[in-house]
């Protein structure tokens, strides 16, 4: 098994009545990229201050590298926690140059110093960007500027907090794929902190979501996206609709849209909340269908068809851009799916 | 096509003519006096020239320079450590210590002087305190540069606490704890990190604190300290020639009194490019002091006891003496009267010359407003006595020659830039679509300004007369030389006192100026806290 960058175990952090953190436990292991999605508000930053030593929580343990930064008896300050962090606004220092920048954090003097400086601005491809100040970066530069200099000293984690969300939309895919090859050249540990959802199945190997404090579920990008273990996680990663079933088979659920292959095991009987991808189902309009369509939305490629159910709950389906249905046809739905369906204990 | 545009917008964008003329007329009125020292000192031949060369003013240079430089220092080492620990920690009361350590502003350098002089001359309240128990039979002296720079840093050290307040809660956090996470611990970021942001804040504030220095009258005359204000007030009473000196001098002292501000605003404009341009929301992180807080207390508690309990006990301590020896309060009377109504009238006339300058500067931005302003810092960068001179220069033989109007008006050419960078900023914070709607409702640039423009800056107008009857209730230098005969105000009662060792005579109306200047020094805050009504509406739109 792999060596362990970060552990956590029962983190807790409240501000007063709010608890902002709640028993956070996982493992990252070394290497691993782990992306933290949520909405905003959701802890998930807190979280990351906590690791980087910057918060003082209630409970819990944090490990960085095997060693303990955080107890209930220990607080190691964040200057001695081997902990790289980039911040939101990059927090270049300006009265600095971009060498200077990223020698600040090096321990060692002299033309190791200049060697490694060297280094980092090849890493991000700024080679001739050493003598200039922070403030004659675009912001894409000033972003690789301020990965370099958290990854200069080699830190056992990096941190990066919302780094995208400062950058205009169109750079950000690309700056993204940019940071992604950098981290992965240099084996670094990360742990990146993200409210869009695209951004994790992105960049992290795995990927955490993050609600209320809790996080509510830690797999592979694939994983989290076919199998959610919560209703919270299926809606957030990806779009999903859910309807009501009953189970009345080992691997079917009776619903109003007919009968659906379902993964998972619940006993025949229980009544289950269905979780409906856009992509899982098809339809073919017919005039005694049960379903009418009620919204049509355009995406270039697709057509997402909102439709509308006898019991008035309502599913999304994609279909190719070459299927155009009216408003108010009647559909039926075809259930020959390759995809199961995921079933959750109804609320 | 292009010019046709300009054209067009020329006539959009064109200020009331009347408005023009008068911004012009205050320009040259205050620009006057001065040209007119300039020609006298230049046209003094060069006997005059001679005598300012020589050994005395290379000492009266060596002094000044000597002030300039400590006075900052000695108010960076104050001022520091207080705004670090009021904006920073958690400090019990920051608020309350934040209010207290800015106050001795009000404190004109002449009564802090008195205080020094009444508490720690040789024969002083200390040596009183200590001849009993420890037979202390005299303590060294005071007077000259010690007692100097002790009062012209205790009234001014909060230029640079201010600025240093405001920089200190601006850094973003962020930066800090990068700082952190790269390694580095609290006393290598604040050197590395946080210093380094504060160099503009240092910078202007210390210049400030420097030409306050230089421009000081008050307490290095009664320090006996022969600096360049002093030795220009010295000449001048100097009968046979000693005014023609005193016009080549000020001439040097103007010299580097431009250039400091020169310097002051070249470092302002830097600033901008340190400004964290990512505006910031989150708060500076707080740090615990722990056990720390005890020392903390202890210094802050030194700071306001040294700078502003002490020397108000001292005054009124002396003021019961006074009044138990006899001393009549009918004798602080009359100054107190002549004191209120100057600054009063000072405030009325500064307004009225400041508001079209200000609303040119502000609303009709060219070039020709741009010279206008620059011109209106003159009072900014000259020393009172080098205005007082020149308008001495400029009146003596006429009947204007030591009358009310003279001094009113030495006190437009002093205070004008204040009152035109309050009224402007004021006028700026308003959104300028405010006057287009007015306009497009059928009022032309004059009503405009009339309607719209001045009631929505009336807080800023308010303020900035505030401002000035506070300044010219301290004002000293231009007041001693350009009174009427026989007109005392408080501050001019207070120095005559204390230069002839009449210590009981000074305190009565040195507590009734501090009384009086906390007024509208309270009108100010009130109006600062009031701020962000107006704007919060215009903002909207």
């Amino acid at each position: 098994m792999k060596r362990s960058a970060v552990r956590c175990e029962n983190l807790t952090k409240t501000f007063g009545e709010t608890t902002a953190v709640e028993d956070v436990s996982f493992d990252l292991e070394k290497g691993d990229i782990l992306a933290l999605v949520g909405p905003s508000g959701c802890g998930k930053t807190t979280l990351l201050r906590l690791i980087g030593g910057f918060e003082v929580h209630d409970r819990g343990k944090v490990y960085v590298g095997g060693k303990t930064v955080l107890s209930e008896r220990k607080f190691i300050p964040p200057e001695r926690r081997d902990v790289g962090i980039v911040f939101q606004n990059y927090a270049l220092f300006p009265h600095l140059t971009v060498s200077e920048n990223i020698a600040y954090g090096l321990s060692f003097e002299g033309t190791q110093r200049e060697k490694r400086v060297g280094e980092m601005l090849t890493l991000i491809g700024l080679e001739d960007y050493g003598s200039k100040m922070p403030h004659e970066l675009s912001g894409g530069e000033q972003q690789r500027v301020a990965l370099a200099r958290a990854l200069a000293p080699d830190p056992e984690i990096l941190l990066l907090d919302e780094p995208f969300s400062n950058l205009d939309a169109d750079l950000r895919t690309r700056i993204r794929s940019e940071v992604r090859e950098i981290l992965k050249r240099t084996e670094a540990s990360v742990i990146f902190v993200t409210h869009d959802q695209d951004e994790a199945l992105y960049m992290g190997d795995r990927v955490g979501v993050m609600n209320e404090g809790k996080l509510v579920q830690i797999d592979s990008p694939e994983y989290l996206f076919h199998y959610p273990n919560n209703p919270f996680v299926g809606e957030f990663i990806g779009t999903a609709d859910f309807i009501k079933g009953k189970i009345n088979g080992e691997e079917s659920v009776e619903t109003e849209m007919g009968d659906l292959r379902y993964h998972g095991t619940f006993s025949p009987g229980t009544s289950v909340d269905v979780m409906i991808r856009p992509d899982f189902i098809d339809i073919e309009p017919v005039n005694e269908g049960v379903g009418e369509i009620i919204d049509r939305i355009f995406r270039g490629m697709h057509y997402l068809y909102k439709i509308r159910l006898p019991s008035g709950l309502t599913v999304r389906a994609l279909k190719h851009h070459t299927e155009n249905y009216k408003l108010g046809t009647n559909v039926t739905f075809d259930l020959d799916q390759e995809h199961k369906v995921i079933c959750f204990p109804e609320k | 096509m292009f010019e046709i545009n300009n054209e067009f917008k020329r006539k959009i964008n064109r200020a009331p003519i009347s408005v023009w003329i008068f911004a012009v007329l205050v320009t040259v009125a205050i620009t006057l006096p001065l040209v007119y020292l300039g020609i006298r000192a230049f046209g003094a031949g060069v006997e005059t020239w001679g005598l300012v060369f020589r050994f005395r003013t290379v000492r009266t240079m060596g002094r000044t320079f000597a002030l300039v430089v400590s006075a900052p220092l000695l108010s960076l080492g104050i001022s520091l450590p207080v705004a670090w620990l009021t904006t920073r920690t958690d400090l019990p009361f920051r608020r309350t210590w934040s209010v207290l350590t800015a106050l001795p502003l009000v404190i004109p350098s002449y009564i802090f002087a008195y205080v020094v002089i009444v508490a720690l001359s040789p024969r002083g309240m200390l040596q009183q305190l200590l001849a009993g128990p420890f037979g202390v039979e005299r303590l060294p002296s005071i007077y000259g540069f010690p007692g100097a720079l002790l009062s012209v840093t205790a009234v001014s050290y909060p230029y640079l606490l201010l600025p240093l307040q405001a920089s200190l809660r601006g850094i973003d956090p962020s930066l800090e704890e990068a700082s952190h996470s790269l390694g580095h611990g609290f006393f290598s970021t604040f050197r590395k990190i946080t210093l380094p942001q504060l160099r503009p804040a240092i910078a202007s504030g210390g210049l400030l604190i420097a030409l306050y220095s230089l421009r000081d009258f008050g307490a290095v005359s009664l320090m006996r300290f022969e600096t360049f204000t002093f030795a220009i007030y010295n000449q001048y009473l100097t009968p046979f020639g000693g005014r023609m000196i005193a016009a080549a001098l000020s001439m040097v002292l103007l010299l580097f009194a431009v250039s400091l501000m020169i310097m002051e605003s070249k470092t302002r404009n830097k600033s901008q490019f340190y400004g964290n341009g990512k505006g910031n929301s989150q708060d500076p992180n707080i740090i615990e002091l722990g056990r720390w807080r005890w020392p903390a207390l202890i210094f802050c508690s030194f700071v306001v006891i040294i700078f502003l309990i002490l020397p108000v006990t001292i005054l009124g301590y002396w003021a019961t003496r006074g009044l138990a020896a006899g001393e009549s309060l009918q004798m602080a009377w009359s100054p107190a009267l002549n004191s209120l109504h100057v600054s009063g009238l000072a405030a009325l006339v500064v307004i009225l010359a400041a508001l079209p300058i200000a609303i040119l500067t502000s609303r009709f931005s060219g070039k020709l407003s741009q010279i206008l302003e620059k011109f209106t810092y003159i009072g900014f960068a000259l020393p009172g006595i080098v205005i007082a001179l020149s308008l001495v220069f400029f009146a003596v033989g006429t009947r204007l020659y030591h009358t009310l109007g003279l001094l009113i008006f030495g006190y437009m050419i002093l205070f004008l830039p204040l009152a035109v960078g309050s009224i402007r900023n004021s006028l700026l914070q308003i959104n300028p679509k405010m006057e287009e709607v007015s306009r497009s409702l059928g009022r032309n640039a004059s009503e405009t300004i009339r309607s719209v423009t001045i009631p929505l800056s009336k807080n800023g107008i308010f303020s900035a007369g505030a401002l000035v009857f506070l300044v010219t209730m301290k004002e000293l230098q231009a007041t001693l030389i350009l009174s009427p005969l026989n007109f005392d105000t408080l501050a001019t009662s207070i120095w005559h006192a204390t230069s002839e060792a009449f210590f009981a005579r000074a305190a009565v109306p040195a507590l009734l100026l501090i009384l009086f200047s906390s007024i509208p020094m309270m009108i100010i805050l009130i109006f600062w806290h009031r701020k962000g009504k107006y704007e919060k509406i215009s903002g909207s739109l």
